[in-house]
């Protein structure tokens, strides 16, 4: 191994694939899965790869921030992707989260070492998924569609499952008691309403939700409707959550720090894992769950794992990650590895092997692959 | 160039004059040394020695958590090691490993007495035995810790009738109430050293703005912790510092640390991270006209050669 290996090129895969039946949320319905793989080539041929940002616009006018660079300067190249400081305003959000992970596999692999034991102390060794499922069908009765889609879920044995509202409050009272009914008071069960309220209305439905015992509301209001939030979280018992939108500063600064949400829920591809220490260590420190949204590859999903494999039980409750059980052609088959939950113990067990521990599938990258940018 | 999956098998300690002052020496199986000097997490490293022995220096992180978990004083002083000898197995910079560096050089505060900065330096601090006998000046700060809050205002209102670049430890750091309320009733910038640890600084003083400056010690603090908090201070608009020993060592980590900190404006002459040392530290001798020492460019800390500290006090390992 060549300690002093150099980044020669990255290549941004854009890949998309139809689905075979559309879904929706609140915001609007979708026939069609997107993802977007970061790929690192270095000069002694290791190559890492990452499931998210690549650094934009400002990579590709400024290809000297990776190009060139080691990858064991991962916490620099993050920074260094920020747009720069401009007279009047602070630094900008970092835009390479993808890529992050990219050289953080690359640094695993050159070490032979799994991520998880590079990022910092290792708490767990298989984390507690909970499956993303339930929205919005072209059922003719919505409320009975997803309450049976919910007693099939539980019998594959997920105990806790996140379904969408933000439909309507009626509707939304609807779908909520017909899949609690149906899956029973042992089940945990949350709901996602991807910002559909104004804080008004989000505090009369809360309230009329909060008979089916809810693990969260996520995003009930605009992500940065802080005053939203701090008006919910005054009024209603339920925990609130959120940030998947967010940059890493953003979440730790509106989020974490004040503990307006109990759940905090940034996303890899826009946190990336160097971001992702970050925010875990302010979580831990103010007792705010770490809960990460997790929409796209396994790629993405196995740089979850070992995030999480470094986040301590906050108020007894174990780490855990959303595992999208949705229809999308691409989340398994660009990696070779299958990375399923083991309904003995209802847990993902962290990979162990060098880097992410991760082989792609070039072939379904070709396959899928909409746009190819080389830098 | 070094293998980057060498292990490491043997620390030797060599213990020091005062309390963070234990010289300590990393080695690997493929006989690359990395050098720290501070605290070293010796209860947990006494009874568990596979925190460290026959892992990566590359899980630094890790390693501390560990043994942090295990002593009150966090190891920074064996942390510092570990990024000397990540930097020597790549033959590159610890600072760069590090993160984004933002100065080359970092402006050296000289911990002494006087009513102004011993020559070369342009900024100091001293260790007053009463608000009275404080003259101040801009670039002029000063540690003086009051038995209460009530103390605390009383001094500060003193204090405040003359200009002070901060105020360090006014009360005990575990006050966060008494910090609170200076914070609420003095202009004077309030500095902590995060003797309670890093949590304890982020959690209640830096998050919560009760304070402007932290001046970590880099002894116990080391370089994984003041990255930690060099992120928050940013986030939080605190101005960062590092105070360290005058050692060669440590005045080398404290620089790589130093670098780390965001700059708090974007002004030409915005208030800028600093490097408490004693006065007559032999790395003094570096300082240029503007009261500054320069960042080590590596390999590791670039602090040359060492003595093998082969007859050591404690020695874990081979």
């Amino acid at each position: 191994m060549r300690a002093d290996m150099k980044i020669t090129r990255v290549r941004v895969h854009h890949l998309a694939a139809p689905m075979r039946r559309r879904f929706g949320w609140s915001l609007n319905w979708t026939s069609l899965r997107t993802a977007t793989l970061v790929e690192v080539n270095t000069d002694c041929g290791l190559t890492g790869w990452g499931d998210g940002g690549f650094g934009g616009e400002r990579l590709r006018r400024n290809p000297e921030l990776v190009i060139g660079r080691s990858p064991f300067e991962v916490e620099a190249i993050y920074d260094d992707l920020r747009p720069p400081a401009e007279a009047q305003h602070d630094r900008g959000e970092p835009a390479g989260a993808g890529l992050d992970v990219a050289l953080w596999d690359l640094v695993g692999k050159a070490l032979d070492m799994p991520v998880s034991k590079l990022l910092g102390r290792r708490f767990h060794s298989r984390i507690t998924p909970y499956c993303t499922c339930m929205y919005r069908q072209d059922w003719p009765d919505l409320a009975e569609g997803l309450a049976e889609e919910a007693r099939s879920w539980v019998a594959k044995g997920f105990r806790i499952l996140k379904m969408k509202i933000g439909y309507g409050p009626d509707l939304d009272v609807a779908v909520v008691r017909a899949v609690r009914r149906a899956v029973g008071a042992d089940i945990g069960l949350a709901i996602d309403a991807n910002c559909a309220y104004d804080a008004a209305t989000a505090l009369a439905l809360g309230r009329r939700l909060e008979e089916f015992n809810l693990l969260w509301w996520e995003e009930p209001v605009w992500a940065d409707d802080l005053a939203g939030y701090d008006r919910l979280r005054r009024f209603l018992r339920m925990p609130l959550a959120g940030g998947e939108t967010f940059s890493a500063d953003a979440v730790a600064r509106c989020y974490v720090a004040p503990a307006r949400v109990r759940i905090a829920q940034p996303d890899l591809d826009t946190v990336g894992l160097t971001g992702g220490r970050r925010i875990a260590q302010l979580c831990a420190l103010n007792g705010v769950r770490l809960v990460p949204h997790n929409w796209g590859t396994h790629v993405r999903t196995a740089g979850e794992l070992h995030w999480m494999a470094g986040f301590p039980e906050v108020a007894g409750w174990p780490p855990m990650f959303e595992f999208d059980q949705t229809e999308n052609p691409l989340r398994e088959s660009v990696v070779r590895q299958r990375i399923e939950f083991d309904p003995a113990d209802g847990r993902i067990p962290v990979p162990t092997g060098p880097g992410l521990g991760i082989d792609i599938v070039r072939e379904a990258v070709d396959e899928f692959r909409t746009e190819l940018i080389t830098i | 160039m070094t293998a980057t999956g060498s292990r490491v098998t043997r620390v030797a300690i060599a213990r020091g004059p005062r309390p963070g002052t234990d010289r300590i020496e990393v080695r690997t199986q493929d006989g690359l040394a990395g050098f720290g000097e501070g605290y070293w997490g010796e209860r947990g490293l006494r009874r568990a020695p596979e925190i460290l022995l026959g892992r990566s220096p590359f899980e630094a992180e890790a390693i501390y958590d560990e043994l942090a978990a295990a002593d009150p004083d966090t190891p920074g002083g064996l942390d510092m090691a570990l990024w000397d000898l990540m930097g020597k197995a790549l033959g590159t910079a610890s600072a760069a490993l590090l993160g984004k560096t933002f100065r080359a050089r970092v402006v050296v505060c000289a911990a002494a007495g006087g009513a102004g900065p011993p020559d070369g330096y342009w900024m100091w601090r001293s260790e007053p035995e009463t608000a009275q006998a404080v003259e101040g000046g801009f670039d002029c700060g000063i540690r003086l810790t009051a038995a209460t809050v009530d103390e605390a205002l009383a001094m500060g209102a003193h204090l405040e009738t003359r200009p002070l670049a901060f105020w360090e430890s006014p009360l005990a750091e575990d006050d966060a109430d008494g910090y609170r309320r200076l914070r609420h009733a003095l202009a004077i910038p309030i500095a902590a050293r995060g003797v309670r640890g890093l949590d304890w600084l982020v959690q209640t003083l830096v998050q919560h703005r009760l304070v402007d400056v932290v001046v970590p010690e880099i002894a116990r603090f080391g370089l994984t912790g003041i990255r930690r908090l060099a992120y928050y201070c940013w986030l939080f608009r605190v101005r960062g510092a590092v105070e360290c020993s005058g050692s060669a060592v440590s005045t080398a980590a404290a620089l790589a640390a130093a670098a780390l900190y965001v700059p708090v404006t974007n002004a030409i002459a915005a208030p800028a991270p600093f490097v408490v040392m004693p006065v007559e530290a032999e790395a003094a001798a570096g300082l240029d006209a503007a009261g500054t020492l320069a960042v080590s460019a590596g390999p590791g800390l670039d602090i040359g050669e060492q003595p093998a500290l082969t007859a050591a006090d404690v020695i874990l390992g081979e």
